[in-house]
């Protein structure tokens, strides 16, 4: 199971195994044939053009995981973020077109700048892990042509500055102490998921949009719907069920907490949550949850200004977020 | 005259000379205003600036910041310089002035189909089967009109 490097001030001399000897793009290390098990160590910045897209697609077998791992200047795996940037003038349509290959994994990446996605599943991919990693400035995130980005699991990622999406079309993934800020809309749910102790702040429409539940249960617990400046906290489409919504705050939005468009389903409820300053209502064809609360009763102060600023996912997982609670 | 006289006498011109040059400046100190003070440089990190015309100083930094627009070619902050790292700055206007780190530039034609809520910002409401009707797929797309090309006195200090 060797380890490859990749630093745009290597040697770019192969086999690529030490921080010396490192492919000075990680184009290069696409080109080799990985293992299962193989891991890409990665470090600095590297600059994607127009044509040139992240696939690992000569990589491997199906169920063959392989990671790819940002590291700081010293080199030390999971200490800073590698960045896969677009070039800003000429940039790529996306910086990651999937492979049709399951289980890879990736930590501590940055991907940033790209004309439609940061990150293009072609054809359902499944088993892709994402940890600390951050999606910015594209249409969406991740997201596939008409597919959905299937069975992928986020942790302490950040999604943000999106004109469309952070994650279009999820489902069955799992969110767990994910941010999605400064987008469209934060995130897509198409199908079950799971989304857990998340922050939605600022973005423009509905902190998440759930197209399509009919079966299991998508589970939203813990998490944080602020200051939509035109939509809603979590906007449930016609014909949704098996959605339980728990211990979440909803302030400051501009439309609803809580809105299911049509045709209330009694498997869709939501208790213990809180509610403040939502401009359209609390709740729009859903149930009161017998435990919610009004948190003006509840000594809930509004701030002036909201400090929700993170330098990088590192920051996501240590820095203590400011909630407003009094 | 004495020796003692012509002491005397350098030591008045002399004094004279200091007492002048120090009422001088004295005079120029008072006679000056004090400056205003220059405005701040902020930075701005993380903030959701859509659809807005943010505030700005000369030499302020946005960095992770959405300053997208729904119309291509949107001029913001006119008359400001300001650097711009990592910014999501679709339909953005790029001009001289902006130094420009990474980030978007693109201009897209949005269709309101796929954005209700952008009408909220100033996106003209599309007709049924609008210029972005895609008969083959039976969709709605937005038209990609290309990428804001970078003012030249940026590109000469590079990117990345």
């Amino acid at each position: 199971m060797p380890i490859y490097y990749t630093d745009s001030a290597g040697s770019n001399t192969a086999p690529y195994d030490t921080w010396a000897k490192a492919a000075t793009s990680i184009l290069t290390i696409e080109a080799l044939v990985l293992n299962a098990g193989d891991i890409v160590y990665a470090r600095g910045s590297q600059t994607i053009s127009g044509a040139g897209v992240l696939t690992l697609a000569a990589s491997g077998t199906n169920l063959a995981m392989i990671s790819v791992i940002g590291c700081d200047a010293a080199g030390t795996p999971n200490a800073g973020q590698f960045t896969l940037l677009g070039d800003v003038g000429n940039l790529p349509a996306h910086l990651v077109v999937s492979s049709a290959k399951t289980y890879r994994r990736w930590e501590n990446i940055t991907f940033s700048g790209a004309t439609n996605r940061c990150v293009y599943c072609g054809n359902n991919e499944t088993g892709w892990q994402w940890e600390s990693c951050i999606f910015e400035n594209s249409a969406d995130g991740i997201s596939t042509g008409s597919n959905d980005v299937l069975r992928q699991e986020f942790e302490d990622c950040i999604f943000r500055n999106f004109t469309s999406e952070g994650v279009h079309q999820a489902t069955i993934c799992s969110f767990k102490a994910c941010a999605f800020y400064n987008c469209a809309i934060g995130l897509n749910l198409n199908n079950p998921s799971t989304v857990e102790n998340c922050l939605f702040r600022e973005n423009s429409d509905d902190h998440i949009d759930i197209t399509t539940s009919i079966n299991n249960w998508t589970i939203i617990s813990g998490c944080t719907f602020d200051s939509s400046s035109g939509g809603s906290g979590i906007k449930i489409a016609d014909a949704c069920g098996h959605i339980r919504i728990r211990w979440c705050r909803f302030t400051n939005n501009n439309q609803y907490a809580i809105e299911v468009v049509a045709n209330p389903d009694v498997t869709v409820n939501e208790d213990y949550n809180g509610f403040r300053l939502n401009a359209a209502g609390n709740r729009l064809n859903i149930a009161v949850g017998p435990n919610s609360v009004d948190l003006g009763a509840d000594g809930y102060v509004d701030a002036a200004a909201d400090n929700y600023s993170l330098a990088d996912a590192a920051e996501q997982r240590r820095v203590p977020i400011n909630l407003d609670w009094a | 005259m004495t020796v003692e006289g012509i002491k005397t006498e350098i030591q008045k011109l002399a004094f004279a000379a200091v007492d002048s040059v120090y009422r001088y400046v004295i005079g120029v100190r008072a006679s000056l205003k004090p400056k205003p003070p220059a405005p701040p440089k902020w930075l701005h990190k993380g903030r959701m600036y859509a659809f807005t015309d943010p505030k700005c100083n000369d030499g302020d930094v946005f960095e992770n910041c959405n300053l997208m627009q729904v119309l291509p070619d949107t001029e913001i902050m006119v008359g400001k310089k300001m650097t711009l790292k990592n910014c999501q700055l679709t339909n953005v206007k790029l001009v001289s002035g902006m130094t420009i780190e990474g980030g978007n530039t693109c201009k897209w034609d949005f269709c309101s189909h796929n954005h209700e809520v952008f009408t909220k910002f100033g996106l003209p409401v599309c007709k049924e089967f609008c210029r972005h009707w895609n008969d083959e797929d039976k969709v709605y797309e937005d038209i990609l009109l290309g990428q804001s090309p970078i003012p030249k006195a940026v590109a000469e200090i590079g990117v990345n």
